[in-house]
């Protein structure tokens, strides 16, 4: 975490009461749909998106576990930690052509890539930034991991179960609170998708609300050999997705792909949940997750809504109130399209 | 001999092809508002099933009446889930989609009727055999129900000519993500080698089309799909919930040597797309420009350019799946 996260959880009013009253008052919050800025700010937001993926992209490890791309990291931000990685730990694959779909979890429970169909690679383009976020609303504590950087407040992750088509991960953060268990299923055949169920259990003590969040900065095929990073993104209350249009009024060199990460089903128990959306934002960073929708996970601001030819990226957010001990479990699937 | 056929309908299939892939700038054709609009061009003298249908004349296009043969009456009615994986559509005696609904509650097809079917053209003669529920080219025999379970219905269809026999088996995938499968086979039953371009057509509205009175949501296409949705956050007013349809091709055709090309896209028109020219006229003529829809009517197809020995079936396979 940098020092301006670092501030602004210190800010954090440790002394709020769980209700769901005021949980549904932040999702209502949440909700209202931002509109859209003018042409001079998002100017400034292209810009701003440019230098800010120059940065990134200089200094971003490759998701090679043979790569030492990552050993020369000089002017790497401050917020990247040495625990999150882009490394391929568990690989899979299905199908062929078309049905093709290739992807790799890393050692921390993200995904390194997500190629489909063959020869489409929508995550990897020197390196994936992809993965999930925790915010405990009672106490503003985050925990997030999106590949690029993570909160340096998780304890080693615990690989519990590895297969053919499924592995499973469990991650607790240092001051056990909660544990996170997710369950990465390849799903093969004529629509292939990667399905990731995600356990979250309150360990605190107390009952609590959370934000629990997945996300995923969706890049075109091309993005790596080409530099351009830029495509289309936006969101519905299931999903979050990004992709190259058939009919592009941009210039591209991209194939007209994309890849959505789609909630499947709801939350479960169902009085666990108190609200869940899909959105979609300029940054390529996992969004803050006690501030999703204002903030990235370096505290630049955010512009959520339709982003056409902008550097970008998709999550789905669940609201979450949880007993102590309860346990709510959601699913998602990430599918090319 | 048959050779050199191949050859040049896979050239012309190419220059139709780089026609597709021309990138033009979205417009706004007019709205369309009477009845004689949406009679097919090609077919002036059809006659609506509905003998009450003159009050039709001053509603809007998804209220007004049906032409000859086309039907938007549910028929076969497919059921599952609830809440969130509650998935609900209907299938017309003719193979198209009279509603979609899901997640529950959200009918993203069946706002005044749903606007949903499927073409043929044969490249060859440039003629057109289509049913897009609002009208259809009438160039088609009647269906035949193949097949009924409480999970799938098989339908086929004739041309009036002869030359093709299409067969549609729709089926209900039900569970966490459910979807409605499509599988479209394509026979080539003239007795020479064909080349054919298939498309399915979807006219995508938002779950308040009808009830708010805006029809309006986004749209756009890719090399898989194409699909309508209100957005999360959508910079502009609506009285729909952001939800989406997408129209999402299953993997390649079979048998391989029968594919010559495949896209999605969208356009800014409620109508379904020419058969022979999906990408630039829909079926009223009006010019299309196909691309990204943001806050306007518009629907979606998925195109197919099929080439066909003697006798031979190309199948491809969609799906409906919400998001």
């Amino acid at each position: 975490m940098n020092e301006k996260e670092s501030a602004r959880r210190k800010n954090v009013k440790n002394s709020r009461v769980v209700s769901l009253l005021s949980l549904a008052a932040l999702a209502l919050v949440l909700a209202v749909p931002a509109r859209a800025q003018n042409d001079a700010a998002q100017n400034d937001a292209a810009q701003k998106m440019d230098q800010y993926l120059n940065r990134l992209r200089s200094q971003k490890p490759a998701s090679d576990p043979s790569s030492n791309a990552d050993q020369s990291q000089s002017g790497r931000p401050k917020g990247a930690k040495s625990d999150a990685t882009t490394a391929c730990s568990y690989p899979f694959t299905s199908g062929s052509g078309a049905t093709y779909m290739n992807y790799c979890v890393t050692a921390n429970g993200t995904l390194a890539n997500f190629e489909s169909p063959a020869g489409v690679e929508m995550l990897d383009q020197m390196g994936a930034i992809e993965g999930y976020g925790v915010c405990v609303l009672q106490t503003g504590g985050m925990y997030y991991d999106d590949n690029f950087a993570d909160s340096g407040n998780w304890l080693a992750p615990v690989t519990l179960t590895q297969n053919d088509t499924e592995v499973k991960i469990e991650r607790t953060p240092i001051d056990g609170s909660f544990v996170l268990t997710q369950t990465i299923t390849k799903v093969s055949g004529g629509t292939p998708a990667a399905k990731i169920q995600m356990t979250l259990k309150n360990t605190s003590g107390v009952s609590r609300g959370y934000y629990l969040i997945r996300s995923a900065e969706f890049v075109p095929d091309q993005a790596a050999t080409s530099g351009i990073y830029k495509e289309t993104f936006d969101a519905s209350n299931d999903s979050a997705w990004g992709y190259i249009p058939y009919f592009a009024t941009y210039s591209t060199t991209s194939t007209p792909y994309g890849l959505m990460l789609n909630d499947v089903g709801a939350p479960t128990p169902a009085s666990t949940s108190i609200v869940y959306y899909g959105y979609d934002y300029n940054s390529p960073l996992g969004p803050n997750p006690c501030q999703p929708l204002a903030f990235d996970i370096f505290g630049d601001k955010l512009t959520v809504g339709t982003l056409v030819n902008g550097v970008g990226s998709g999550a789905v957010l669940y609201a979450l109130i949880l007993n102590n001990e309860q346990a709510a479990t959601v699913t998602l699937r990430y599918f090319g399209f | 001999m048959k050779n050199t056929f191949r050859t040049l309908s896979l050239l012309s299939l190419g220059s139709f092809a780089l026609l597709f892939a021309a990138s033009t700038p979205a417009q706004d054709p007019a709205r369309v508002t009477s009845v004689d609009q949406i009679i097919n061009r090609n077919h002036p003298q059809k006659v609506s099933s509905d003998p009450s249908s003159d009050a039709n004349k001053t509603l809007s296009p998804h209220e007004q009446t049906l032409m000859a043969d086309a039907t938007e009456t549910c028929s076969y009615k497919f059921t599952s889930g609830s809440g969130a994986t509650y998935m609900n559509y209907c299938v017309t005696v003719n193979g198209n989609f009279a509603n979609f609904q899901s997640p529950a509650g959200v009918e993203m097809l069946d706002q005044h009727h749903a606007w949903e079917g499927y073409g043929v053209c044969d490249v060859g003669t440039n003629v057109e055999y289509w049913d897009y529920g609002y009208a259809s080219s009438g160039n088609w025999k009647a269906p035949v129900k193949v097949k009924e379970t409480p999970t799938e219905v098989e339908i086929e269809r004739s041309t009036s000519d002869g030359l093709y026999l299409l067969t549609q088996t729709i089926t209900e995938l039900p569970g966490a993500s459910p979807e409605a499968r499509i599988v479209m086979v394509l026979k080539n039953t003239s007795g020479t080698e064909k080349t054919a371009i298939l498309s399915r057509f979807a006219g995508f509205l938002p779950d308040k089309g009808a009830s708010g009175s805006n029809l309006n949501e986004n749209y756009d296409g890719s090399e898989d799909s194409a699909w309508g949705y209100i957005p999360a956050n959508a910079t502009y007013t609506t009285p729909s919930t952001p939800y989406g349809l997408m129209l999402n091709s299953i993997g390649a055709p079979a048998p391989a040597s029968t594919f010559a090309f495949s896209l999605g896209f969208a356009y800014g028109s409620q109508y379904g797309p020419d058969p022979c020219l999906p990408t630039t006229q829909d079926t009223q003529g009006t010019h299309l420009f196909p691309g990204i829809v943001i806050n306007n009517y518009g629907a979606g197809a998925y195109t197919y350019g099929l080439i066909l020995n003697k006798n031979q079936t190309s199948t491809v396979t969609l799906r409906y799946l919400p998001f």
